[in-house]
């Protein structure tokens, strides 16, 4: 048992393929995925916590008789491998079949690497010192809860029983902060961003598009609701685009097909955006930190235009759909970009007669059709091209299918998230309310 | 869980915690027919928490040999020094009693089996299926987590805990005459799966009066938006009191700006509404989850945040109450083993008044019945945002017509102003996950309440 404790990721994976296959699996995959994180949280008053990680956890999928089940175990524990092997090999027995079951029979790759060896934890912590240093220096009225910044080295591996190896190690340093601001009794929304990149951040301050949300904080004192009831534009800032994204790929999802739950069945190839949006799916750009070479099932990740010119391409089909759907897989990681435009910012906003400029949307999670409704926050009020006035109590109301539809920017200016890239875009037609 | 711990107990130096820690899950997805997820996930390691000079050090591993213990108590030491370059210093912690005692709600039956779990998911797949040949899809989840928990501190906590909760969630939807229409309902709640799901066949009542509900939806209007008379039941009163005030409760949040800090003392809510952060398993015994000492060791006890319409307290971490100058709560919890704990909420309700609900829809004239919800967030200014999925009219003191799928939002210290019923029962939620850096399962609880708010419309 030493062997298997101290073995490579690929080769306890490999292990783990053979005692299943002894114990009765006709097929199987494992995924290990080992994980060192280093962890620097702190708020307004300084570092408050350093933490480590050390991490070792194993998914074991097994097939019998068409049938699939899976286990997952952390650490290397004798007793806990052979428990895995069984669980997975029970849920699998009781399973119902399915022809779509199965592994993977793809080439393998050689190990890949991306990023750093170590983080350097005393550069880290004069970053985030620095970051904080900034921080009460210029906004004194700000309170940062979390700034947390982070480095984490994941070596992921993965074996099949049809012979598919894959290694990958992929290092990043990450800053995540939440804060809001307050002056006397008054205070503002909180808000936060994230972002990622392999080599460390040299000024945290400007991670994520971080320092322009703090200064729309330090500006939404006082807010009010919006004049009235009136259908305009929503300005989308760059996180909130990340959030559409989201909702978007999921309505495009192969298994939100499979359920015959998406609005855009049978229309691949119609026009279901505006031209000059474009929806992108790029797990494996080399210029996105937090992408992946290959998926859960050992298969090559491949970039993809979901949405090319305002035209629908492709359902996101992962190694599962495609065996049950009968489609091309092209899906199992998930890295969304919207790609910049070629108009700025500031030429947008002048060009909006009324509407919001839509920081964050607190919203209830969209239905099928993708109706949304919710309350627009850390958000501003636009009104003959100009930003106006910080807003409170307004919400803004319409469908995301009528939204891609309706987009009639998108600006030069994106900012990276690490996994992905996301523009400002403006889109007319939604109803905006107050109280 | 508890035994390997003890050993080391006495060797932890100044503040330090020392945790070993599994989540134990099964889940079942099937959507239409088709298996979609079928695993077992057992995560576990051990961690350590040491405080120095105003900063903490966490570190965990995977494994909960001796020599990991020893490795993880190191490790945190040596990080909690580092973060004590990087603070502004800081008191002691408050010590607030050490936490003895084991609490295990594990089942006393014989542990069901895979096939056992899988013929509950068939089964409801299969009445689903044969009776309503004209769903579009059903999505059927079942999901199982228990925490299994053992602490001991430098200050002589040592306590060991397993806290179990399951789920089926089932949501049907249908084709309406403008899209899909769906409608979703959860099953199950605290306890293992043993205990929960022994009778399927009783979940079918439950599973027509959620297919008929749906059919409603179906043909149902959509609100008026705008400022109206509603009844929020217990569902929605349960989210409201988690995320509307239990959140800008938190004391974490409250140092970093929530407007809940410049209120403590004044009335921020009507004098019908009282709300509660319980410990253990609430005052009913039935509260979602169980918590009787926190990941810091702390005894838990009832928070009484709001007393008769007046702001009286906040949730506490062994931190948060050294900033604030009072003592713990017991709020302090943790997700998984590499997790630190953090400010959390545990079984948060408001408590039951006098009225009853059938008096509460008849003093209405025109406004709705809200019993569904999706999601909720919550914001440091008190401004709060509900998805509501189920409801109805009401006009002239009785229920009308279904609605569809809406929003509701307002601030809460303007709204809780404007409760004028509260209804004389306490619902708990059965499922509920809270994320806050880390996911937590939560409880909600509530009796129905009547107040004005704002609703999403078209």
């Amino acid at each position: 048992m030493g062997a298997l404790a101290d073995a490579e990721g690929i080769d306890f994976a490999a292990a783990l393929l053979e005692r299943a296959r002894r114990a009765g699996a006709d097929a199987a995959q494992a995924g290990h995925v080992a994980r060192e994180r280093f962890e620097l949280d702190a708020d307004t008053g300084g570092v408050n916590l350093v933490a480590t990680n050390h991490d070792d956890s194993t998914a074991l999928t097994v097939f019998r008789d068409g049938r699939r089940g899976s286990a997952e175990l952390t650490g290397r524990d004798e007793a806990a491998i052979e428990e895995a092997i069984r669980n997975a090999l029970d849920t699998a027995a009781a399973a119902r079949p399915d022809p779509a079951n199965g592994i993977a029979e793809v080439e393998s790759a050689p190990p890949s690497r991306h990023g750093p060896d170590r983080p350097d934890r005393d550069a880290m912590l004069d970053t985030l010192r620095q970051f904080l240093d900034e921080a009460r220096e210029r906004f004194p009225l700000l309170r940062i809860r979390h700034a947390d910044y982070s480095f984490e080295d994941r070596r992921r591996s993965f074996a099949n029983t049809a012979g598919v190896r894959r290694q990958e190690r992929r290092a990043v340093h990450r800053f995540w902060t939440m804060f809001g601001a307050k002056d006397g009794e008054r205070s503002t929304s909180f808000n936060y961003t994230g972002t990622c990149a392999h080599e460390p951040f040299e000024r945290l301050m400007e991670a994520g598009g971080v320092e322009s949300l703090i200064v729309d904080t330090m500006r939404s004192f006082d807010p009010r609701p919006v004049p009235g009831k009136f259908t305009g534009d929503v300005i989308v800032t760059p996180n909130c685009a990340a959030y559409i994204a989201m909702v978007i790929a999921g309505a495009l999802d192969g298994y939100a097909l499979m359920g015959g739950l998406t609005p855009w069945e049978e229309r691949e190839g119609e026009r279901i955006a505006s031209a000059g949006f474009n929806l992108l799916n790029r797990p494996a750009d080399a210029r996105i930190p937090d992408g992946s070479d290959f998926d859960d099932c050992g298969v090559s990740t491949r970039n993809v235009d979901v949405i090319r010119d305002g035209a629908f391409e492709t359902f996101l089909i992962d190694f599962f759909c495609s065996r049950k759907l009968d489609r091309p897989q092209n899906a199992g990681r998930r890295n969304l970009i919207i790609p910049p435009g070629e108009r700025c910012l500031e030429d947008l906003i002048r060009e909006t007669e009324r509407g919001v400029l839509l920081a964050r949307f607190s919203g209830g999670a969209p239905n099928h059709k993708l109706d949304f409704s919710g309350v627009a926050k850390n958000s501003f009020y636009v009104e003959d091209g100009e930003i106006r006035y910080p807003l409170i109590e307004t919400m803004v109301s319409g469908n995301f299918q009528d939204l891609l539809m309706n987009v009639r920017g998108v600006s030069s200016e994106s900012i990276d998230f690490g996994g992905g890239e996301f523009p400002y875009l403006v889109a007319s037609g939604v109803a905006i309310s107050r109280p | 869980m508890l035994d390997p711990l003890l050993k080391h107990a006495e060797n932890l130096d100044r503040y330090t915690e020392l945790r070993s820690h599994a989540n134990l899950q099964t889940r079942l997805a099937m959507r239409k027919g088709v298996l979609i997820e079928n695993t077992r996930v057992e995560k576990r390691g051990v961690s350590a928490r040491c405080y120095r000079g105003g900063a903490f050090g966490f570190a965990s591993r995977v494994d909960d040999g001796d020599a990991a213990i020893e490795a993880v108590v190191a490790e945190a030491s040596a990080n909690a020094e580092l973060a004590r370059l990087g603070g502004t210093g800081g008191g002691l912690l408050p010590e607030a009693g050490a936490g003895r005692g084991e609490f295990d709600y594990r089942t006393g039956r014989t542990k069901a089996s895979a096939a056992e779990r899988m013929a509950v998911v068939a089964e409801i797949d299969d009445y689903v299926t044969r009776t309503y040949p004209g769903l579009l899809n059903a999505d059927i989840v079942l999901s199982t987590l228990a925490i299994e928990k053992a602490l001991v501190t430098s200050e002589g906590a040592a306590t060991r805990s397993y806290v179990p909760r399951s789920n089926v969630v089932l949501r049907l939807s249908v084709q309406g005459n403008d899209g899909v229409v769906d409608l979703h309902q959860v099953f199950g709640g605290f306890g293992d799966f043993e205990d929960r799901f022994d009778r399927v066949g009783g979940m079918f009542e439950a599973v027509d009066r959620l297919h008929e509900e749906l059919r409603e939806k179906a043909n149902g209007t959509y609100c008026e938006a705008g400022t109206h008379d509603v009844i929020l039941d217990s569902d929605l009163a349960g989210i409201l009191a988690h995320e509307a005030i239990g959140h800008t409760c938190e004391a974490d949040l409250v140092l970093g700006g929530s407007v809940a800090g410049d209120n403590l003392g004044r009335q921020v809510a009507s004098e019908k509404f009282s709300l509660v952060d319980y410990a253990g398993r609430g005052p009913d015994g039935n509260a979602s989850i169980a918590i009787h000492v926190d990941d810091e060791g702390t005894p838990c006890r009832d928070v009484t945040i709001i007393e008769k319409g007046v702001l009286k307290g906040f949730l506490h971490s062994k931190e948060t109450a050294r900033a604030f100058g009072v003592e713990p709560t017991g709020n302090a919890r943790a997700y998984t083993f590499s997790d630190e704990p953090l400010v959390r909420m545990r079984n948060t309700a408001i408590r039951p008044g006098t009225d009853r609900l059938e008096d509460m829809i008849g003093a209405i004239d025109h406004g709705y019945y809200l019993k569904r919800s999706t999601n909720g967030q919550a914001d440091s200014t008190s401004e709060f945002m509900f998805g509501v999925t189920q409801g109805y009219e009401i006009r002239n003191g009785a229920l009308g017509r279904a609605i569809r799928d809406t929003t509701i939002s307002g601030v809460a210290f303007d709204m809780l102003k404007t409760i004028t019923h509260v209804s004389d029962d306490l619902t708990w939620s059965r499922g509920g996950m809270c994320g806050k850096k880390q996911l937590i399962p939560v409880g909600m609880g509530g009796p129905a309440i009547k107040c004005r708010l704002n609703l999403g419309g078209r």
